[in-house]
């Protein structure tokens, strides 16, 4: 199962890579900068914005998919925390890349279980329980976050000049 | 101007200046006049924000392989009516009578993308130059016809590998030609203003447009760089396009343009040649006032008879001007 859902990841990786090296992704690249400037060199904006739109949407299907499949779904579990981690793991990782979302979903869970598991085995219980160190585990990475919106604000992977200037 | 340029294209027919004084020689002073061989006829274009009538043009035509300027006083509906013709607006009279036609073509009920596949391309007043991206990847953009932007043939790059060398080359022909070649792999945001005018023009002229359309391309640029930019206005025409450009440096219109219409309070009161459109009446009224010449710190003009001469002018000239629209 593991291994599936993985291949599905570096097949959907790949194919993002292909779009976005392509025509097709500098055009899309385009349309994020200025609409009415991708119009007046005659390009479809609606046509694409629309491709673009579906193909995210594939992709997110194609994760509800994987993640229902080991085990049972009940509505809490897509809450809006699930939106938030969403954005966390992409902003960690870099928007505008191809392997960010990817690495930032990684190290995003992998931290956070991490740095429970180390305080509970670390952190005497006289100090704090385990129901403390999970939540100690999300003031961790909401502090993270912070940091990572002030200092690093492209992400790991993300490209800081186009952060340099204001469309 | 246009012998310190490279001209790389071959010139056209209309590069030598006699030759467009002549063909233009015959055609009416009058506003909205028919010409030799208009590329771009507009019919009924009317264009109102609320109660104010913005853009009201009954017919106006665009000669080919000349340069037209557009010139009017501000908020005269210049911007409005490029707006209008190139789709990024709609006329209120789109349902009573609005028709423009280009080359032919009908483009009443055209987006603006179609519009520009048309062979109409525009640049804008405010530079649209996309800053988070590369000078090349904005000139890569603006080629048409690109078969790697479909969506099903984009993932396949021998689809459109040898079409993209293609661009790549014509972009770089291009960058050569407005200096801006150094400059390919910087972001387009780093550039300075004149530079972005100069980008946003080469890049719509990878398209290989048959009219361009300026908005404004002077403002905001030092003498210096308008010199390029004339020069390089001068070469496209040279070459063979044609050229429709609004600007409010009379310099500017008098030293380039071959043809000049005058708009003012939407419509358009004057055309012809440069020199001549200049001292039109209805050319120095729109820019300096119908009593301009007035002076109002004048004594003499506060007596009796006096102000009732300037009340009769003026209700005079305003049942003309009534007496026209009606």
């Amino acid at each position: 199962m593991r291994f599936v859902a993985w291949l599905l990841v570096a097949i959907c990786c790949v194919l993002v890579w292909l779009l976005v090296r392509s025509p097709w992704g500098r055009l899309l690249r385009g349309i994020r900068e200025d609409e009415d400037a991708i119009r007046s060199l005659g390009k479809n904006v609606f046509a694409i914005k629309m491709q673009a739109l579906i193909i995210g949407g594939l992709f997110g299907a194609l994760g509800g998919i994987v993640y229902i499949l080991p085990s049972s779904m009940q509505p809490d579990a897509m809450g809006r925390s699930l939106t938030f981690f969403c954005w966390t793991a992409l902003l960690l990782g870099g928007a505008a890349t191809v392997f960010g979302p990817v690495m930032g979903a990684v190290l995003f869970f992998a931290l956070r279980i991490f740095i429970q598991g180390a305080s509970d085995a670390l952190v005497p219980n006289s100090i704090m329980n385990t129901a403390q160190t999970a939540q100690f585990a999300w003031i961790c990475v909401g502090v993270a976050l912070m940091l990572l919106v002030i200092f690093r604000p492209q992400g790991i992977l993300g490209d800081k000049r186009e952060l340099r200037f204001n469309v | 101007m246009s012998e310190q340029t490279a001209v790389t294209g071959t010139p056209g027919p209309l590069a030598d200046p006699e030759a467009r004084r002549a063909l233009m020689a015959d055609v009416s002073r009058e506003p909205g006049s028919s010409k030799p061989d208009p590329i771009l006829e507009v019919d009924h274009i009317i264009r109102n924000f609320g109660g104010m009538t913005a853009v009201h043009v009954e017919h106006l035509e665009v000669q080919r392989g000349i340069i037209t300027a557009l010139i009017g006083p501000n908020g005269a509906g210049k911007t409005t009516f490029f707006n209008l013709i190139t789709g990024f607006d709609k006329p209120s009279s789109a349902k009573t009578g609005a028709h423009w036609s280009f080359e032919g073509n009908k483009l009443d009920k055209t987006s603006a993308s179609s519009v520009a596949l048309a062979g109409m391309v525009r640049t804008f007043q405010l530079t649209k130059s996309l800053n988070r991206m590369t000078v090349m990847d904005n000139m890569m953009l603006g080629a048409r016809g690109q078969r790697g932007e479909n969506l099903l043939t984009s993932m396949f790059k021998s689809t459109w590998g040898a079409q993209e060398k293609a661009i790549e080359a014509k972009a770089i022909e291009l960058l050569h030609r407005f200096k801006l070649h150094t400059k390919k792999d910087d972001y387009a945001g780093s550039l300075s203003g004149g530079q972005r005018k100069l980008l946003e023009m080469a890049r719509a002229l990878m398209s290989d447009p048959t009219m361009i359309m300026l908005d404004e391309p002077m403002a905001g640029v030092n003498p210096a760089l308008t010199q390029s930019l004339l020069g390089h206005i001068q070469t496209l025409r040279d070459e063979g396009m044609t050229v429709l450009f609004v600007e409010h440096d009379m310099h500017v219109v008098r030293h380039i343009s071959d043809w000049v219409v005058v708009m003012a309070e939407g419509r358009i009161v004057a055309e012809g040649p440069a020199d001549t459109v200049m001292s039109n009446p209805a050319v120095i009224d729109a820019y300096l006032g119908a009593h301009h010449d007035t002076d109002l710190g004048d004594d003499s003009l506060l007596s009796d008879e006096a102000l009732e001469e300037m009340a009769a002018q003026v209700a005079a000239e305003k049942a003309e001007r009534e007496g026209e629209t009606a």
